[in-house]
């Protein structure tokens, strides 16, 4: 029951459109809100693009399309 | 050690295996080197007014060559250049203008300034680095249009090369960030912070969003907060906000919203107040802040009069906050 109840609220919460005191007052609540936000990293809460096609992409670079510069500000792991 | 990479330009800071690429979709791991796909191969290049940016204190009825890669590292639902901010560079055929050709083309056109907007330039950050010390060398201003989503450290490399910045501050609250950007408040507030402090001309912009953000509470929390980190004089752009993207059943921005917007910005004391995307009466104007004389009139992105005499009204003498040539 409870599930359902939480699933509603979700739905009617963040539907598009929803007045955002609604959508505010829902997220407040911090079981919801931490769901909603993803608040452990805001890249969570961002859809990750879709793997990307090497063969294309490699493609694309020799063509000319795309370009391979090297980027700044970033570390390797 | 592997041959995965931790991308730090954003608050996002990615973590992207080999073959991926980080949020923004631009930034991809090639066998542990991170590389820009999209460096030099702009997908729009337009010369427009500098008003369109909208930069209004700022070279006033100058042309800016505007130049945008495909790429954001933010996903507002109601993006009004969806097209180009969130597609895959693989997607857009793109033109071929490394940043050399970028300065000779806005020199050609007679621009005075080249303008990195339509999408997120910081995702393209070493384009723009690039092109903007290039511009610098041949006497052109540099502009970003940005929403600010973005580290100190590469803000402040960035800061040392522009000129002038139009910030979109989406909201007042972190929880719409998050619902509606897929990002933070805190970096956005930040990052125009480090911008003034470094000497970029500074303009805010607030796209009103239709039960989203357009609540007076709305209003109040966010000139509130801006009027305490950038102070009063810094130009505000309420600008009116078009169903787009994932936002189709939103309807426009009603007028009386942008002027309620206005009414309040301006009573927290914001000086210059505008309203954009719209055709309203003095809507676009600069009006002197002490003695209320018209000082440039627009039409659109046109400027029709522009009576400043050295920056200053000259009836009252006042001086207008900005880089009037």
């Amino acid at each position: 029951m409870g599930i359902f109840i939480l699933a509603a609220v979700l739905v009617l919460g963040t539907a598009g459109g929803t007045p955002a005191s609604v959508r505010e007052a829902v997220e407040s609540i911090p079981l919801i809100g931490r769901l909603l936000s993803g608040s452990v990293s805001p890249t969570a809460a961002k859809a990750p693009p879709e793997p990307a096609d090497m063969e294309l992409i490699e493609r694309l670079i020799e063509e000319g399309f795309l370009s391979d510069h090297p980027c700044e500000w970033y570390s390797v792991l | 050690m592997n041959d995965t990479v931790r991308c730090v330009l954003c608050p996002h800071a990615c973590i992207i295996e080999p073959g991926e690429r980080g949020t923004c979709r631009v930034r991809l791991n090639r066998g542990g080197e991170l590389v820009s796909l999209v460096y030099g191969r702009p997908a729009a290049v337009s010369v427009d007014p500098v008003e369109k940016k909208p930069l209004f204190h700022f070279l006033p009825g100058s042309t800016s060559f505007s130049i945008a890669c495909v790429g954001c590292n933010l996903g507002c639902l109601g993006c009004q250049n969806w097209e180009i901010s969130q597609a895959s560079p693989e997607d857009v055929p793109p033109y071929d203008m490394p940043p050399q050709a970028v300065v000779e083309e806005a020199s050609r056109a007679g621009c005075r300034s080249i303008a990195y907007t339509y999408t997120e330039p910081v995702v393209w950050f070493e384009y723009v680095a690039d092109t903007a010390l290039l511009a610098r060398e041949a006497g052109l201003a540099n502009i970003l249009v940005t929403a600010g989503y973005i580290n100190e450290g590469p803000l402040r490399e960035l800061a040392a090369v522009t000129d002038a910045a139009n910030v979109d501050v989406k909201g007042a609250t972190d929880s719409f960030y998050r619902s509606m950007c897929r990002g933070t408040l805190a970096p956005v507030l930040r990052s125009i912070e480090v911008l003034q402090e470094e000497g970029v001309w500074l303009e805010l912009t607030n796209l009103v969003i239709p039960g989203w953000n357009d609540a007076r509470s709305d209003f109040e929390a966010l000139v509130g907060d801006l009027a305490s980190r950038v102070g009063t004089s810094t130009p505000l752009h309420f600008s009116r906000f078009f169903p787009m993207y994932r936002l189709l059943d939103v309807p426009p921005t009603p007028l009386a919203t942008l002027e309620t917007a206005r009414d309040i910005a301006r009573d927290a004391g914001f000086e210059h107040v505008y309203i954009g995307n719209v055709a309203a009466r003095d809507g676009s104007n600069t009006i002197c802040p002490s003695c209320g004389t018209m000082l440039i009139v627009r039409s659109g992105y046109t400027v029709e009069s522009n009576i400043l005499v050295d920056g200053a009204c000259p009836y009252c003498g006042t001086a207008v906050t900005g880089r009037w040539r």
